[in-house]
């Protein structure tokens, strides 16, 4: 368990990031190392450059605006946890940063990171993709905004091309009317979740669904968006009730098991999930 | 003596040093020399067709690649037998580097000697291996099918095992019910934070062989190296100062990697260090507990058991360094606290082409009680009796000890429980968790969630044999230097030795030094396992502080003009009873007890030939005397003794993710005198922690080609803390009569009967029967939609 050979370059700039990044074959970016490193250590990535982005000043800004909060890409789990703003605006950002892993993995591990890690079993990929958020890249050939939903194109898998630097993520943060809830069950404390969802669901001015979005994770190769506007516009999701609730998303959903898990119960505990996180919103 | 720090809560005094990081452990040991890197077969079971390490050997920093046909005397053959017995027809064990087969996926083919481990492992990148890849045996249906791990050993049976007492036939023919149960138990390990490590260095000046070793057994690691590199035991010196945890992993040696780190400090003239990743530890040291169970139960009206039948299959992986010994504890230690009359039980141990078994904190006492106590349960649903009531009528009685089970246990010493009080232990347990109020309480589960209680009792054979040996030293200075030869992995020995040692002696417990596990200071013992340190071990070093005790008293008596029997020994000071006034320090006493001819120090002259102190007709040391204030002692157990317990614990079931909660966990144990409560405390959280996780979390998932899929602590779920609950304990003191101390092991009880008291907490919750372990909210999902535990 211990990495092949490989280069270390500590970029002083993102200039001189996506520079290394252009003119170096087979690089890739080092963040918190949380995930890439493991790789490298079972060998199953052997990048031979490393361009460790993670002490540059420009990366490392939080902005929250009323309508939007923007991550920067050296920012770790930790901070955003620490970003009291980030508390008050935009709350499920909170709320799915403390399921992620265990403080010392958040100490280290960057949000951004998690995000170009593509891992639908990742909190902040289901996140980004309920709130339909964005980030922002660079290059040598210049930048561009990738939606949510272009982003993520298979497990561990993102549209970011092998020149591209992440910049920053940006999370739009709810109306008024709008309630969000995260659940998630994992086998143990802070490990990825067998199943979990993020709801968010918009209200009239008469308290019924005039929208409603949940994201699963870890139930296929990228997360999960499922839209309950047929099912919940007009309603109140209690009326509506669990069983219907229940057996639609199971429905939309096709999980593959694993070594612990069934796909049958996968898709039991993500309908659950859903459930549970929409009744959250009510 | 009055026992001042015996059975008393000391803080370990080992504790500042391991959690400030200031553990020396074998990974510490330096890093100049070579590192050695395993090449591991990718292969559960496959011929070998070539090897070509040529590549290998051009990578900067690579000093050596072995493969089989490079080994050199005696590291050419199987690595040791360790414990032989009869009923083991076809024992095998593995080669050192593989010789043409490979049988587990994991198993060590060549061994790569570099600077460090990166370049060892970048040049494994470059060694080529053709292989002729075979069916893989794997699981027990397969070991029972027709294709053979070891082409010479038909069945793939290693051992073949029965025991009987009484006549089980009559018995099941006469009981009013016969019951049949299969249960079925999974893989798991121990999991110690610390993988195998060793450190060998060859000083060619004083030609000693100096290996730090993560070993729980380094005596008998000196006698395997120094025998197969053909040196003398002499030239070998093996420590262990600290280990991070053994389970019964580390009590396995020599390793392959034991054996190549010696040979390669000499062969190369530096260091040479391995120290095992993760990785390796899952697939290439030891697993435990995979057991399928057939169980006949013969009883009356009143629940009473009248015949037991069992037979067993203990899936042993593709080698049996330790013979059978996991086995055997089951079918030995199934009774448990019941009366058995009429018990017979027969196994079977089998190859497959995985992970060799050894026996894992427990030892194959889980599967026991679970069998046993999953028995119990199910006599008291048909009978529609309290399952705490089936218990009381069968336990054996606090009169009726010692109890002769009629069998041979792992010593080879007749099982007889030396003392124990159940019907006590169960009670204890029961009120500390309510059980009688238990109805009440699963009317008041959390909405949504189903309540369940279950308990399960257990008996465990500690302390066993051969022996163990303590040395105490008071020195000059005052002093007191402990030394015994089996090792620690945490368990806490450097506090209990010295309670034990301070009491005896009459020394203050600050003034007691203890070292384990090092052959420079104590060459015979056996090893820690078998939860046996602190009875042989305790007991010797006690054995050791009296002589010295004796001594002192003996040369303070020509001191201080005084009758022997008028002294005592009171914080380190020699005095006539009673008084203060007349006393000698006892480092003085050590001064005294070593006639010197050159003084080293003021105090010190006291014992210089014209100090004017003896007798001038009678030599300085008297025939039959020894110089110095120091003794050895021995402890050996005619047999094991039996420590005991009963576990009870309430659960809920989620009904919408199957997860099981524990709600409360209760313990009472019973070990005899406890020395530090403490530590048996910390000891029962441990063992608890472990069984909860082989109950709820952990398993081997081989797949059919013999590749362990969750060999990462990611995959394979070792609970964190955040997963165990608290643990309520409390204690019965029933002293053993086998030892002058009283005390019985508690090294493992906690684990034990984990899995059967949650198991029936569960069945209790759901309503269907629990037959396998561990239990997975995906599999607890599934029988609840058939409503019922298929044997799988
Ligand atoms: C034990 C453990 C448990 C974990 N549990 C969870 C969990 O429950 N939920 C969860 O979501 N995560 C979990 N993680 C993963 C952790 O959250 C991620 O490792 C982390 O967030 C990824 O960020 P990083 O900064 O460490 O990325 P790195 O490991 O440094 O990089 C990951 C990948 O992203 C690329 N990359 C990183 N930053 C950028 C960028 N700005 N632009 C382009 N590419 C980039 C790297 O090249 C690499 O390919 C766990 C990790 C561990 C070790």
């Amino acid at each position: 368990m211990k990495p092949s050979p490989f280069n270390y370059y500590c970029p002083a700039s993102v200039d001189e990031a996506v520079q290394l990044l252009s003119d170096l074959e087979d690089a890739k970016i080092l963040a918190g190392g949380q995930s890439l490193i493991p790789l490298m250590n079972f060998r199953l990535a052997a990048p031979e450059h490393l361009i460790d982005i993670s002490g540059l000043a420009e990366l490392s800004e939080i902005k929250v605006d009323p309508d939007e909060v923007e991550i920067g890409a050296s920012v770790t789990h930790s901070q955003v946890l620490q970003s009291e703003q980030i508390g008050s605006e935009l709350p499920l950002l909170w709320e799915a940063e403390k399921l992620v892993a265990h403080e010392v993995i958040r100490n280290r591990g960057t949000l951004c990171g998690s995000l170009a890690h593509a891992d639908p079993a990742g909190e902040m990929t289901a996140v980004l993709s309920v709130l339909r958020g964005k980030v922002q890249t660079a290059s040598v050939s210049g930048g561009r905004t990738i939606q949510a939903m272009d982003l993520f194109e298979g497990p561990l898998q993102s549209s970011l091309r092998d020149d591209e630097l992440i910049v920053s993520a940006t999370f739009p943060t709810l109306g008024p009317n709008a309630v969000s809830s995260f659940r998630e069950v994992a086998r143990r404390h802070g490990d990825y979740a067998v199943a979990g969802a993020v709801s968010v669901v918009e209200y009239d001015d008469n308290s019924l669904v005039c929208s409603a979005q949940a994201a699963f994770l870890s139930v296929g190769p990228v997360p999960t968006l499922i839209s309950l506007d047929d099912l919940l516009v007009g309603h109140r999701i209690e009326d509506v009730g669990y069983t219907e609730i229940y057996n639609f998303l199971s429905s939309q959903l096709d999980p593959h098991g694993d070594l612990q898990t069934s796909a049958d119960y996968r898709r039991h505990l993500a309908a659950e999930m859903g459930w549970a996180s929409l009744e959250a919103c009510t | 003596m009055t026992p001042q720090n015996f059975g008393r809560a000391i803080r370990r005094t080992e504790d500042d040093r391991l959690v400030t990081g200031r553990g020396s452990f074998t990974d510490d040991a330096g890093s100049t020399g070579l590192s050695l890197t395993m090449i591991r077969s990718p292969y559960a079971n496959a011929r070998i067709l070539s090897i070509d390490v040529s590549e290998a050997l051009e990578v900067e920093g690579v000093q050596a690649v072995l493969t089989y046909s490079d080994l050199p005397g005696r590291l050419v053959e199987p690595l040791p037998l360790l414990i032989p017995h009869p009923s083991l027809v076809a024992p095998r064990t593995q080669y050192i580097l593989a010789n043409e087969h490979v049988r587990y996926v994991g198993q060590a083919i060549v061994a790569i000697f570099a600077t460090d481990r990166y370049v060892g492992e970048d040049a494994a990148e470059r060694v080529i291996i053709e292989y002729e890849p075979g069916e893989a045996v794997v699981g027990i249906d397969a070991a029972l099918g027709p294709h053979l791990v070891h082409e010479d050993v038909p069945g793939n049976v290693a051992a073949d095992h029965s025991e009987h007492v009484g006549d089980v036939d009559t018995a099941l023919a006469n009981a009013s019910h016969v019951l049949e149960l299969e249960l079925n138990m999974e893989r798991s390990m121990g999991s110690s934070l610390e993988g195998r490590a060793s450190h060998a260095t060859w000083d060619r000046h004083s030609r000693k062989l100096r290996i730090q070793n993560a070993t729980q057994t380094p005596t008998s690691v000196r006698f395997a190296v120094a025998n197969i590199l053909e040196i003398p035991d002499e030239q070998v010196e093996v420590f262990a100062i600290d280990v991070g945890g053994g389970f019964g992993t580390k009590v396995i040696h020599p390793w392959p990697e034991d054996i190549l780190t010696a040979w390669g400090a000499i062969e190369y003239d530096c260091p040479v260090k391995f120290t095992e990743d993760r990785v390796e530890h899952f697939i290439s040291s030891s697993h435990e507990r995979a057991q399928r169970h057939q169980i006949k139960v013969g009883f009356d009206e009143e629940g009473r058991i009248l015949g037991l039948d069992v037979d067993f299959i203990h899936d042993n992986g593709a080698y049996t360094p330790y013979g059978m010994i996991a086995p055997l504890i089951t079918a030995t230690q199934l009774p448990g606290p019941y009366k058995l009359p009429n018990y017979r039980v027969r196994f079977r141990s089998v190859y497959t082409n995985t992970v060799q078994v050894t026996p894992y904190r427990g030892a194959a006492r889980p599967h026991a009680v679970f069998s046993m106590e999953r028995t119990i349960d199910r006599i008291a649903a048909f009978l529609e009796i309290d399952r705490a009531e089936v218990r009381r009528r069968n336990f054996i009685q606090p009169d009726e000890f010692p109890y002769d089970l009629g069998m041979i246990f792992q010593d080879g010493r007749p099982a007889i429980y030396d003392s124990g009080n159940y019907p006590e232990l169960l009670e204890k347990v029961l009120s500390m968790i309510e059980w009688d109020d238990f109805p009440e309480r699963r009317s008041q589960a959390t909405p949504g969630r189903r309540r369940g209680i279950g308990v399960a009792c257990y008996v465990e054979g500690t302390g066993l044999g051969p022996y163990e040996g303590g040395h105490v030293r008071v020195e000059t200075g005052g002093k007191v230097q402990v030394s015994t030869g089996l090792a620690s992995s945490g368990q806490g020995h450097h506090t209990v030795f010295a309670q034990i040692v301070a009491d005896e002696l009459g020394v203050p417990f600050e003034d007691v030094e203890v070292v384990t596990g090092d052959t420079r200071r104590f060459q015979y013992a056996v090893g820690t396992f078998a939860s046996r340190a602190a009875v042989t071990s305790g007991n010797a070093v006690a054995e050791a502080a009296r002589l010295v005790k004796e001594k002192a008293i003996s040369i303070a008596a020509d001191a201080l003009e005084a009758n022997p029997d008028d002294l005592e020994i009171v914080d380190a000071q020699v005095q006539v009873k009673g008084t203060t006034a007349r006393g000698i320090p006892l480092a003085q006493v050590a001064v005294l007890a070593n006639p010197l001819r050159y003084s080293f120090s003021e105090a010190a002259r006291a014992a210089t030939q014209f100090a004017g102190a003896g007798d001038l007709d009678e030599p300085p040391v008297k025939p039959g005397e020894d110089p110095g204030l120091e003794a050895t002692g021995w402890y050996s157990p005619v047999r094991a003794t039996f420590a005991s317990g009963a576990h009870a614990v309430e659960v809920e079931v989620d009904a919408a993710t199957s997860e099981v909660e524990i709600l409360r966990y209760c313990v009472v144990h019973d070990c005899g005198r406890l020395i530090n409560p403490m530590i048996v405390e910390g000891q029962i959280h441990g063992g608890v922690a472990q069984g909860i996780a082989g109950a709820l979390y952990e398993k081997m998932a081989y797949d059919e080609d013999g590749n362990l899929q969750n060999a990462s602590f990611m995959d394979f779920l070792m609970p964190y803390c955040t997963e165990i609950p608290e643990v309520e304990i409390d204690h019965l003191e029933t002293l053993s009569p086998l030892n002058p101390l009283g005390i019985k092991g508690a090294g493992e009880a906690g684990v034990i009967p984990v899995s059967a008291a949650i198991a029936a907490a569960v069945e209790d919750a759901e309503g269907f029967q629990i037959n396998h372990m561990p239990l997975f909210p995906s599999e607890l999902h599934e029988m609840r939609a058939i409503g019922v535990d298929e044997p799988n």
